[in-house]
């Protein structure tokens, strides 16, 4: 268990891993902002929990991920797919890259939730192996689906 | 642009993005948290406290009217009411007790909300379902009986004919029916489509053999 200000600490350190979840799952920056505090209570909850030679990192990731995932959302915002947050992308129109770039987190985003969170783990680097133990699936379906989510957002991307 | 090529200028992004202080981070701290979980002892708060304010009522009507029938009403849908508050009580602690931080795999969390909303809605709607005619039919009968000079009673025909006595039950029947359907309806907009959902992502984690 970490002690308050140590705690803080960490979060202030890790906070892009709450940040990034908060973008792929919350469409408005209103329910970012509520998804991102329900994380840290949770986050905070479980802190009697943490062992300290676990990294901090996966352990915020995957209370970020089960928070988001199982998030109930506010009655009154419908769901609604938002273009892309202007504080993270700015897409020169000149540059295909970019372009390239939007159309690509925009088809992360239409993903369904369970792969969303593969993506993102993935995307920071985590192994098949970790990335099992985090979702409760094996390493060897963590291949599989990823290997689809390649397949769907090639296609995406040829649709766009 | 392939999935490992978005992977350089997606990690380029969040680290530019203005991240919050010491202090906004202790403020969110402060504030309350809103989970399926918390939602549903929430719920369950708001209902022991229906239950108390409508066993007050029921008491005055047991102590002071002037039906029997009433009278008898009101005392099946007083135990009724305190059977609630004990029920729902109990579950709210054991809710207490089952609540843990979400720190395990994403499978294992999900299977353990999924379970408590299924259960929470199967005994609120069980609950339901089984007091509100229990307390109707019983308390009705008991009274009727009791005393067939009450007013309430003397509204009914001594002797009905077949077709005021298919009536009285087609009423009967619909008010039943209207009931599940009205239940229903009100548990699926509490958590029916979140409970749905749960499923749907727990479903894409059930890993199907290969043939």
């Amino acid at each position: 268990m970490l002690s308050a200000p140590a705690f803080i600490q960490q979060i202030r350190q890790h906070q892009k891993i709450i940040h990034k979840v908060c973008h792929l799952y919350a469409d408005s920056p209103e329910d970012r902002e509520d998804l991102f505090q329900e994380i840290l209570l949770n986050a905070w909850k479980a802190n009697p929990g943490f062992r300290q030679e676990a990294r901090f990192s996966t352990w915020l990731y995957q209370i970020a991920l089960n928070t988001a995932i199982s998030y109930l959302r506010k009655e009154k915002r419908r769901p609604r797919r938002t273009d892309l947050d202007p504080e993270l992308h700015l897409p020169d129109a000149a540059d295909p890259a970019e372009a390239q770039y939007a159309d690509l987190y925009r088809a992360i985003g239409r993903l369904d939730k369970v792969d969303k969170a593969l993506v993102m783990l993935y995307l920071d680097d985590y192994d098949y192996t970790t990335i099992g133990q985090m979702m409760g699936i094996t390493p060897n379906y963590v291949a599989v689906k990823m290997s689809r989510i390649k397949q769907q957002l090639k296609q995406a991307l040829q649709t766009a | 642009m392939e999935l490992d090529d978005f992977k350089t200028l997606y990690q380029a992004r969040f680290a530019q993005l203005p991240g919050k202080s010491d202090n906004d981070l202790t403020a969110l701290l402060q504030k309350r948290s809103r989970t399926a979980v918390e939602r549903i002892q929430y719920h369950l708060l708001w209902e022991i406290g229906i239950a108390i304010a409508l066993a007050l009522v029921l008491a005055v009507v047991l102590l002071t009217g002037t039906s029997t029938t009433l009278r008898w009403l009101g005392g099946f849908g007083l135990l009724i009411c305190l059977v609630q508050v004990v029920s729902f009580g109990f579950q709210y602690r054991q809710l207490s007790r089952r609540l843990q931080p979400p720190a395990g795999s994403v499978k294992a969390h999900l299977t353990e909300i999924a379970d408590l909303v299924r259960r929470f809605a199967g005994l609120y709607y069980r609950y339901t379902l089984i007091s509100l005619p229990i307390s109707f039919v019983f308390g009705g009968l008991i009274g009727a009986t009791a005393d067939d000079t009450d007013p309430a009673v003397s509204l009914v025909p001594a002797h009905m004919s077949l077709w005021q006595l298919g009536l009285l039950l087609l009423a009967a029947a619909g008010l039943m029916l209207g009931m599940v359907y009205f239940l229903k309806w009100y548990i699926h907009r509490l958590y029916g489509r979140y409970l749905t959902e749960l499923e749907r992502c727990l479903d894409e984690l059930n890993e199907v053999p290969e043939r």
